[in-house]
């Protein structure tokens, strides 16, 4: 037996499970979280989807060690516990008879939601080719069509703004050593003030801020690295624990003879966005903690 | 390393679990232990250095879809990833899980003979890097000892002025692929290839590099005959094999016909677009 302890719909759950048990059966059999469908077991059908560490995967195709350390969502995640709204997506399946038996749904919605910012000004065919991970048998794929492209329209509306700030920082003379921690993710989700990180593993690091009363939860990527041009790619995705906000985005640093140049481009959807001067505040304060969180034996 | 070591030939490398967790549902595949490899940091990164392109064998599929440094300078790559299963199964895929399996209707394979790339590996004995030719062995065999791991990819810098082009037909989008095919094409100042490489898919037990159909293609302008003639020769060293899929042999040969010539055209095009450097001072 092995303990895995996984935070599961914003609450740490902890177990000992066989190695050979699926994440879908962890969650159906130990949690009791039973809106994870199981279908086909082979990675095709869809209807098992949950999002771990914020993207979708199927869990029949993972196991529950795998997933020591992460961040489980399952569709159980999708609305408030207490009765609170549905999430838009739920609305709109619900709005639009996207549902017949109702076995498929959750993997649907789960396979949705995160792709719903990237699916603004999709057209039906980008949306069918997004949605060929789920299968339906009742087969009422134009309802599930219409109820998503709603959704999209949605969030359209829904105050989507885009942040770029670009910022030209200047380094002191140890700059060698800070695009070394500037790519390193617990440091950076830090330095910018994105919480306590709760977790790295090679997807990166795991961040929570409180702010105004909600909880935005964050996984900040390392991408690439082109340690030839000193180049730097950074991937954030955030959401907001109780509603359906998200911000997703990327970092870019290039490190030169001027100083570090930080590209921050964020999609911010249904979130309070901070004024682009207030987030160049924070950058510059952010390429000084860089220099502080230096360990001393990487100094030169 | 060492766990692999210890149990001999019983332990199989569990990274993204994408191909293996099916073959264990299915009980294609009995292993008595598994390695999980998924939360070993270091093996995840994606880096350039002196101008050659590593990915660490935990590298999620994602990540290459996601990367700015591959979509400007190896987009084939990026291309082929994104024929690899779909969104869901590609946020916990390995680029090194992919490799590993070797299935030959696998498309990270293919782009990596069509980019020349070799295959890092490491065991309790040392490590070594082993070309893609000699790695992809047969369909699901590789060079892979049972006591080694792929630990890495390395894909050489792209020349200048080059094009690429991933092509391939799926009867559903994200299904295996029934065959496919994969090219690059380097143009000199006159506009006609200099270097050409052409990778098949599902074409053989491994995936194969057709070198007729690239000698076809050198010194000649890639136009209509050229890709023409390259398909046809492509054609002659193909095999197709019955396991990959239900449809008919002539079927899939034309199919395989139209993809060349589409990635051909489409490498040839790209190819064309890349401004030629102006003349040094």
């Amino acid at each position: 037996m092995t303990w895995v302890a996984v935070e599961v719909n914003g609450s740490p759950h902890g177990a000992d499970v066989e190695p050979r048990l699926l994440l879908a059966d962890f969650l159906r059999d130990h949690l009791g979280l039973t809106g994870t469908h199981i279908g086909c077991e082979q990675g095709v059908c869809g209807t098992c989807t949950v999002h771990i560490d914020g993207r979708p995967a199927r869990s029949c195709l993972t196991l529950a060690v795998q997933v020591d350390g992460a961040s489980i969502r399952t569709v159980e995640g999708l609305a408030p516990p207490d009765g609170g709204a549905l999430h838009p997506l739920q609305v709109a399946f619900r709005e639009h008879h996207a549902l017949q038996c109702g076995y498929c749904t959750p993997g649907f919605l789960m396979s949705m939601e995160p792709l719903l910012p990237g699916l603004r000004g999709a057209n039906g065919s980008e949306v069918r080719e997004q949605l060929a991970g789920n299968l339906c048998r009742c087969t009422g794929y134009e309802n599930i069509v219409d109820a998503t492209q709603a959704a999209v329209a949605a969030l359209a509306e829904d105050a989507a703004r885009r942040v770029s700030v670009e910022v030209e920082l200047e380094l002191p003379a140890d700059r060698e050593h800070v695009l070394a921690a500037a790519t390193d993710p617990l440091r950076l989700l830090r330095a910018l003030g994105i919480g306590a990180p709760v977790g790295c593993g090679p997807t990166g690091g795991r961040g929570r801020l409180r702010a105004g009363g909600t909880t935005i939860e964050g996984v900040l990527e390392l991408i690439d690295v082109d340690s030839d041009r000193c180049v730097a790619n950074l991937a954030v995705e955030a959401r907001d624990t109780g509603g359906s906000g998200r911000v997703n985005g990327t970092v870019a640093m290039t490190l030169s003879a001027a100083g570090l140049l930080v590209t921050l481009d964020l999609d911010l959807v249904g979130m309070p966005a901070a004024p682009p001067a207030a987030v160049e505040a924070r950058l510059r304060r952010a390429a000084a903690a860089w220099v502080d969180l230096l360990e001393p034996a990487q100094r030169p | 390393v060492e766990l692999l070591r210890e149990h001999g030939g019983g332990a199989r490398v569990l990274a993204g679990g994408q191909s293996l967790v099916p073959m264990l549902n299915f009980r294609l595949a009995r292993p008595q232990c598994l390695v999980d490899i998924g939360r070993v940091a270091s093996l995840a990164f994606i880096r350039v250095h002196e101008g050659r392109l590593l990915i660490g064998a935990g590298t999620r599929q994602s990540a290459v879809e996601r990367s700015p440094l591959i979509a400007e300078r190896w987009p084939l790559l990026r291309s082929a990833v994104l024929h690899v299963g779909l969104p869901q199964t590609r946020s916990r895929g390995t680029i090194g899980g992919s490799v590993a399996h070797a299935d030959a209707a696998a498309e990270i394979p293919v782009a990596l003979a069509a980019l020349d790339a070799s295959v890092h590996l490491r065991s309790s004995r040392g490590t070594r890097v082993v070309r893609w030719s000699d790695f992809f062995r047969f369909e699901f065999v590789t060079d892979c000892a049972e006591d080694e791991m792929v630990t890495a990819v390395e894909i050489p810098t792209q020349r200048e002025r080059t094009g690429s082009s991933f092509h391939e037909h799926a009867t559903r989008h994200g299904d295996f692929a029934t065959t496919g095919a994969a090219s690059t094409l380097t143009l000199d100042e006159d506009g006609r290839c200099a270097h050409a490489s052409l990778a098949l898919l599902a074409c053989g037990p491994a995936p194969v590099r057709a070198h007729e159909a690239e000698a076809a293609l050198v010194g000649a302008p890639p136009t209509g005959p050229a890709a023409a003639e390259a398909a046809e020769r492509a054609l002659a060293v193909t095999e197709f094999r019955r396991g990959h899929s239900d449809l008919p042999e002539r079927y899939r040969r034309r199919l395989l016909r139209a993809l060349v010539e589409a990635a051909i055209d489409g490498a040839a095009r790209k190819a064309e677009a890349v401004p030629t450097p102006e003349p040094g001072p």
